[in-house]
């Protein structure tokens, strides 16, 4: 393999040189886990239960893994934040949307169960402050539900009664999965406040939609403005989602005087290639 | 494509990127390297590092400054050789200009 860099600056020869002949040894990943079902929300949403053969590492609420399927000898991944991860720390719950440049994500949903896959260590910096005493608002959009359902279901297992607001954006209203798992938790005595809403309110498919509209961040900011006391301080923001919608959360945020350790994003990138 | 670590991550080595890899192709040995590495062979270009190093340090090749070129050079070959990475790397800072 040869990198041949754009030009250097002047008085730089630009890099053209083999590399070195490698040493390495290590084996490739293996399977280590089973795709046990897969549930269908929309044509391209679905909610996927795979089965690791041996417990994962330590894992804290909206971290992520990644996950992987072989397509002839390539091993094809990408990682995906964790639902829910049951006590035996084996069985895994992702929320998947289908991509139509995908490669993954069509593998998975042309994949039975049964099928063996590869899963990656637990990772991820985005995890719930738990020792900080303030509410909590959440924020995502589309699949970027899923590591802010794993903070909000350790927070009802563990009886915390901190306040917590979530607003989950779609195009459609379809796509709102898990409102049930949510209302569950609040009649369970989570204190959380649920906000769905819709992007798109006029397009045939929201048709008798009667709930919340707009962007995830016009919802962000019109609750800021009816509960001043969790700007500037009265509250922690978590924000899961593309990276538009972080941008655009993050300047209402900082407009309502958010420190910014007070902004914890985790960003989902398209591949870059 | 692959991401790359460019020159200012040499002598700062937060580990943030360790951290979130999904796939744990970062790499560097204590004591002997500079800076992190990625492999271009195991890197799946999810970008998590990206979003965190606080130096930004870390590009996808094809957004790679021009006068850190060398550096997707050094990151492929720290994992076929990294006594011969940290050769070029050495060579690479001894001849770019002061900041």
């Amino acid at each position: 393999m040869t990198v041949v860099g754009r030009p250097l600056p002047v008085g730089r020869a630009p890099v053209l040189r083999e590399l070195p002949p490698t040493r390495r040894t290590a084996p490739g990943p293996k399977p280590n886990a089973t795709l046990a079902a897969r549930r269908e929300v929309t044509a391209t949403l679905g909610v996927f239960t795979i089965v690791a053969d041996l417990p994962l590492g330590e894992f804290r609420p909206g971290q992520y893994a990644s996950f992987g399927v072989w397509a002839a000898d390539e091993l094809i991944q990408r990682p995906y934040s964790i639902v829910e991860l049951d006590s035996g720390r084996t069985g895994i719950e992702l929320f998947i949307r289908r991509l139509p440049d995908g490669r993954l994500s069509n593998l998975l949903w042309a994949a039975p169960p049964g099928e063996r896959l590869h899963v990656g260590p637990v990772k991820g910096l985005f995890t719930l402050d738990e020792a900080d005493p303030r509410p909590r608002i959440m924020v995502g959009t589309g699949t970027g539900l899923a590591p802010l359902l794993a903070m909000l279901g350790d927070l009802a297992a563990r009886a915390d009664r901190t306040p917590s607001v979530l607003i989950h954006g779609a195009s459609f209203h379809a796509e709102l999965a898990f409102g049930e798992r949510v209302d569950g938790w609040r009649d369970g005595g989570l204190p959380v406040d649920y906000r769905p809403t819709v992007s798109r309110p006029n397009e045939t498919r929201n048709a008798g939609w009667l709930g919340r509209t707009g962007r995830a961040e016009t919802q962000l900011a019109a609750l800021l403005a009816e509960s001043p006391s969790l700007a500037a301080g009265g509250s922690v923001a978590y924000l899961c989602g593309n990276p538009d919608m972080i941008s655009a959360c993050s300047t209402v945020l900082r407009a309502a005087s958010f420190a910014p350790r007070d902004i914890r994003v985790e960003h989902f990138h398209p591949p870059t290639s | 494509m692959t991401y790359v670590i460019a020159e200012p991550c040499v002598d700062h080595m937060d580990q943030s990127c360790v951290a979130v890899c999904p796939v744990d192709c970062i790499s560097s040995e204590a004591g002997l390297d500079r800076k992190f590495h990625i492999d271009p062979d195991g890197c799946i270009e999810c970008g998590s590092c990206l979003s965190v190093c606080p130096n930004d340090a870390i590009y996808p090749l094809g957004a790679l400054p021009g006068q850190w070129a060398d550096y997707a050079w050094i990151d492929a070959a720290w994992y076929r050789d990294p006594d011969v990475a940290r050769d070029v790397l050495a060579e690479v800072l001894a001849q770019a200009p002061a900041a």
